[in-house]
C-alpha cells in the first residue's frame, strides 16, 4: 500500500512537471513570435520608406539609375517576402544600399537642405532606433526560448514535441567590422 | 571661496550651544525636583515621579530641538538652495497622489512628506510611510501598530521624452526560472543583453521592445557606473516622470547637537540631497 502511494506521488509530480515544461515551452515561443511581431512591423515600415526615398531622388535619376534599381528590387522582393529570416536577409542586404542612396543625396546640397530629405531622414533614424531595439528584444525572446529548448528537464520534452532552435537576428557582417578612418579618408 | 556665510554659521552654532545648555538645565532641574519631592515617598511614588519627569524631559527636548532645528534650516539650508536657485520648504513634502502615482512605494495607509525642495526641472521630498497592522495579544485583544514600511526620499523628475510603457529598475533579485527553464518566471521581467546589468538591476516593462529603446547598451552601462556612486533602490519611467527611490537617505539632514557648526558639518548634512544631483544629472546627461 505504501508502495503504491510513493508511485501516485512520484507520478503526479511528473505531471506537474510536464505541464510546467510544456507551459514554459509555448510561453517563450509565444514570447519569441509576439517580439518578431514588432520586428515584422518595423521591417515593413523601413522598406515602406524606399518610395519615398525614391521620389526624393528620381530628379537625379539618369546619374545615380543603378542604386535605384537595386534599391526598388529589394523592396519588390521584401513585399513578396513571406519567412521572417527572409525579410531579416533582405533587411540586411537594404542597409549598405541605403547608405549608398543618403552618400549620394549628400552630393547633392539643394536635395540635401530639402524639406522632404530631412523629414525621411528624421524617420529613417527614428525607424533605425527601434529597429535595433525590437532586435534586441527578439535576440533575448530566442535566447530564452533556446535556452528551454536546450536545458533539463524541458528539453527532453522539447525534443518530445519537436521544438527547434530558432536563429537570432545577425547584424550584417558589414556593421560589425571596425571602422577604418583610413577607409573613410579614401573613400 | 565659501559656500555659506561665516557669520550665519556662528550665529547658528550659539543658537545650537543655547539650546544644549538650556537641554541640560532644564534636565538637571527637573531631576533635582524629581529627587526632592518624590524621595520620601516609596518606591511607587519613585517610580512614577521618575516616569513624569522623563516625559517632561523629553517633550522639552524635542522643543529646543525643533527651535535649533528650524533655526539651522532657515538660516542656513533655506538661503543655500536660494542661491542655487531651489525652493526649499522644510513643512512641505511632495504631493501624495504625485507618490502614490509613482508605483513604487510600498502598500501604505499613512503618508508624512516634509523637506521639499524643487528645482527647475525636478522636486523631491523626505517621505515616511506607515501601515498599519493589527496584533492579537495572548487574551484575545486586538490592538493596532503603526508600522514603517517606507523611510526616505522620493524623486520625481520631469524630462521632455515621453515612454508609453511604465519601466522599473530595481536590485537584482534572484530568479530560479534562470536555472530552470521548468519555471516560467515573472512575466513582465525583461532580461537585458548585457551581464553586468543583468547582475546589478531587474527590469520590469509590459513592452520588451520599449524597454530596449529605453535602456540602450550606453544608458545600461551609465546606470551601473551610478549605482556604485548612489545607493538608489528603485527607479521608475512613467510617461514624462522618472521616479527614483531613496531608502533610509533624506536631502537634509539636521546635524548633532554636540557637533561644530561648520562648513564641513553643513555639506555632509546635505548628503542626501548629494545623491539627488547626481541622479538628475544622470537624467540629463542620458536624455532619459
Amino acid at each position: 500500500m505504501q508502495s503504491l502511494i510513493w508511485w501516485l506521488v512520484g507520478g503526479v509530480f511528473l505531471i506537474i512537471i510536464f505541464i510546467m515544461s510544456y507551459n514554459s515551452l509555448i510561453y517563450r515561443k509565444n514570447q519569441v513570435e509576439n517580439v518578431q511581431g514588432a520586428v515584422d512591423a518595423y521591417l515593413k515600415e523601413r522598406f515602406d520608406l524606399i518610395p519615398n526615398l525614391v521620389a526624393v531622388v528620381k530628379r537625379y535619376e539618369k546619374y545615380e539609375r543603378g542604386t535605384l534599381k537595386k534599391i526598388t528590387s529589394i523592396r519588390s522582393r521584401a513585399l513578396s517576402a513571406k519567412d521572417f529570416d527572409e525579410k531579416v536577409v533582405l533587411y540586411n542586404e537594404l542597409e549598405p544600399v541605403f547608405r549608398e542612396m543618403i552618400a549620394i543625396i549628400e552630393r547633392y546640397p539643394d536635395l540635401k537642405a530639402s524639406i522632404n530629405f530631412l523629414q525621411l531622414q528624421h524617420t529613417l533614424t527614428y525607424l533605425e532606433n527601434n529597429i535595433a531595439a525590437a532586435r534586441r528584444a527578439y535576440n533575448q525572446a530566442v535566447v530564452d526560448y533556446n535556452n528551454a529548448v536546450e536545458m533539463f528537464p524541458t528539453n527532453i520534452l522539447a525534443f518530445i514535441l519537436g521544438f527547434k532552435r530558432k536563429h537570432v537576428f545577425e547584424i550584417p557582417e558589414e556593421e560589425r567590422k571596425n571602422i577604418s578612418v583610413k577607409e573613410l579618408f579614401e573613400k | 571661496m565659501s559656500m555659506f556665510d561665516k557669520e550665519t554659521l556662528i550665529k547658528v552654532e550659539i543658537v545650537k550651544d543655547i539650546c544644549f545648555v538650556l537641554i541640560n538645565i532644564i534636565g538637571f532641574i527637573g531631576f533635582m525636583v524629581e529627587m526632592n519631592y518624590f524621595d520620601n515617598g516609596g518606591f511607587s511614588k519613585h517610580f512614577w515621579g521618575i516616569i513624569g519627569w522623563g516625559l517632561f524631559f523629553l517633550l522639552v527636548l524635542l522643543f529646543i530641538y525643533s527651535i535649533y532645528a528650524d533655526t539651522y534650516e532657515n538660516l542656513i539650508i533655506k538661503p543655500f538652495f536660494e542661491k542655487y536657485g531651489y525652493e526649499y520648504q522644510p513643512s512641505k513634502g511632495l504631493d501624495e497622489s504625485l507618490a502614490y502615482s509613482s508605483s513604487i512605494l510600498p502598500y501604505y495607509d499613512e503618508y508624512k512628506a516634509n523637506k521639499y525642495i524643487k528645482g527647475k526641472d525636478f522636486e523631491v521630498s523626505h517621505i515616511v510611510l506607515k501601515e498599519e497592522r493589527e496584533y492579537e495579544d495572548r487574551d484575545g485583544n486586538v490592538s493596532t501598530i503603526g508600522v514603517t514600511v517606507f523611510n526616505g526620499t522620493l524623486l520625481v523628475f520631469y524630462s521632455d521624452r515621453f515612454y508609453n510603457y511604465p519601466l522599473y529598475i530595481e536590485d537584482s533579485k534572484f530568479h530560479i526560472s534562470d536555472f530552470l527553464p521548468v519555471f516560467k518566471g515573472e512575466e513582465y521581467r525583461q532580461r537585458m543583453d548585457s551581464p553586468v546589468f543583468e547582475r546589478t538591476f531587474d527590469v520590469y516593462c509590459k513592452n520588451a521592445v520599449e524597454a530596449r529603446r529605453i535602456l540602450t547598451h550606453y544608458v545600461m552601462e551609465n546606470f551601473v557606473k551610478i549605482r556604485k556612486e548612489v545607493k538608489f533602490s528603485t527607479v521608475a519611467i512613467r510617461g514624462y516622470k522618472r521616479f527614483v527611490t531613496f531608502e533610509k537617505i533624506e536631502p537634509v539632514k539636521i546635524p548633532p547637537m554636540l557637533s561644530l557648526m561648520t562648513e564641513k558639518t553643513v555639506i555632509n548634512s546635505l548628503g542626501g540631497f548629494y545623491y539627488i544631483m547626481r541622479m538628475v544629472k544622470f537624467f540629463r546627461e542620458n536624455e532619459l
